[in-house]
């Protein structure tokens, strides 16, 4: 029986890349924690399927190409597990604007992942969409002139109200809420980013209060923080009601 | 607005993008990049930057005042910023709307 097969769970992973690289740990069974991170990088490569390696050397040979190879490598680990298919015979499907999902038969389980500089941040469900979004602070961008062509004006107003050194905070505290709905709808970008709007208030729990022409999708989906590291802010976004969140800190072979 | 002279105008506003992200690395700006997606080249806070940079661009350089980011975008079967040829046949389609009259 997988371990996450309760409905109800909705199990999280937030976890460093490059350690993971350093110690040679692998996504793997068959490694060994002696290996070379460049042996471990070809063994978590092996797992990975032909479009994926090839996106993988399209990338050269740097930390880029690493940290694809080790996030994916780490996502087949944690969906080989669950649904007990090795992580080299896991097959994704991508919807139009590129969500992978698994393929029939094990299409109800619902995944996402996002990752920024060493961190991967991993969701998996049952019979529900999930979507993850995971930011580091210090992620270039004039936010401010983000907020002021993307945000809807209830968003901004609520950055503006907060003293400046909070400002970058706010928005990228409400950057990862969108963007975790966005991915769980499988939207991207498309999506206006001011059709929709969160609380942001620092005593409010993360939701959805409006979304524009549908008033049936603010109850539909379910915001949650999720706690990440220092100099991280990361957030999940669940289709449905009536679940938990399950964060795991750590993830290897015997996890 | 040629097309030609908009997807230049799209590389060069992609390339310090992909520069600062990738340093070192030398990823080219190319038309059939890869923009959204598994293996996507910016983060998508960059994305909505190079997206302001060349509505804010257009605007200024080229008096064209066009929404990327839209229920028309959402609408479309493949995301239009999948790379620069998809993204460079949108902008033309919404330049032509705007103008009344149908894309090159």
């Amino acid at each position: 029986m997988p371990e996450t097969s309760v409905e109800s769970r909705v199990n999280v992973w937030c976890l460093p890349l490059l350690r993971r690289l350093e110690k040679g740990a692998t996504a793997t069974e068959s490694a060994a924690s002696s290996d070379s991170a460049e042996s471990a990088l070809e063994n978590m490569a092996a797992t990975l399927s032909p479009e994926e390696r090839a996106i993988a050397a399209s990338f050269g040979s740097g930390e880029r190409r690493n940290s694809y190879i080790a996030a994916h490598a780490l996502l087949r680990s944690i969906l080989a597990r669950i649904t007990g298919v090795s992580p080299n015979e896991l097959v994704f499907r991508y919807g139009a604007r590129g969500k992978p999902e698994l393929a029939s038969p094990l299409h109800d389980w619902q995944f996402n992942m996002s990752h920024s500089r060493d961190m991967v941040l991993v969701a998996v469900a049952h019979g529900r969409r999930v979507g993850v979004d995971i930011e580091h602070l210090d992620e270039p961008g004039d936010v401010r002139r983000i907020a002021a062509r993307f945000l809807s004006p209830r968003d901004r107003d609520a950055i503006e109200q907060m003293p400046a050194e909070r400002q970058r905070y706010a928005f990228l505290r409400c950057w990862t809420r969108k963007e975790a709905y966005m991915k769980a709808r499988g939207d991207g970008v498309s999506r206006p980013l001011d059709d929709f709007e969160v609380t942001l208030a620092a005593d409010a729990a993360p939701a959805q209060f409006k979304v524009t022409g549908d008033e049936t999708e603010r109850d539909r989906w379910q915001l949650a923080d999720v706690p990440a590291p220092r100099g991280f802010l990361a957030a999940v976004a669940v289709e449905g009601q009536s679940f938990e969140v399950v964060q795991h800190s750590a993830w290897s072979v015997d996890a | 607005m040629e097309r030609q002279t908009l997807v230049n105008l799209m590389v060069a506003l992609l390339q310090p993008l992909l520069d600062d992200q990738n340093e070192g690395q030398n990823v080219k700006a190319t038309q059939t990049l890869s923009l959204v997606g598994d293996g996507a080249a910016l983060t998508s806070m960059r994305l909505v930057s190079f997206i302001a940079d060349l509505e804010t661009t257009l605007a200024t350089d080229h008096g064209l005042s066009v929404t990327l980011v839209s229920e028309r975008a959402l609408s479309r079967q493949k995301s239009p910023f999948r790379n620069i040829d998809a993204l460079a046949d949108f902008v033309l389609e919404l330049i032509a709307t705007e103008k009344g009259a149908p894309a090159a």
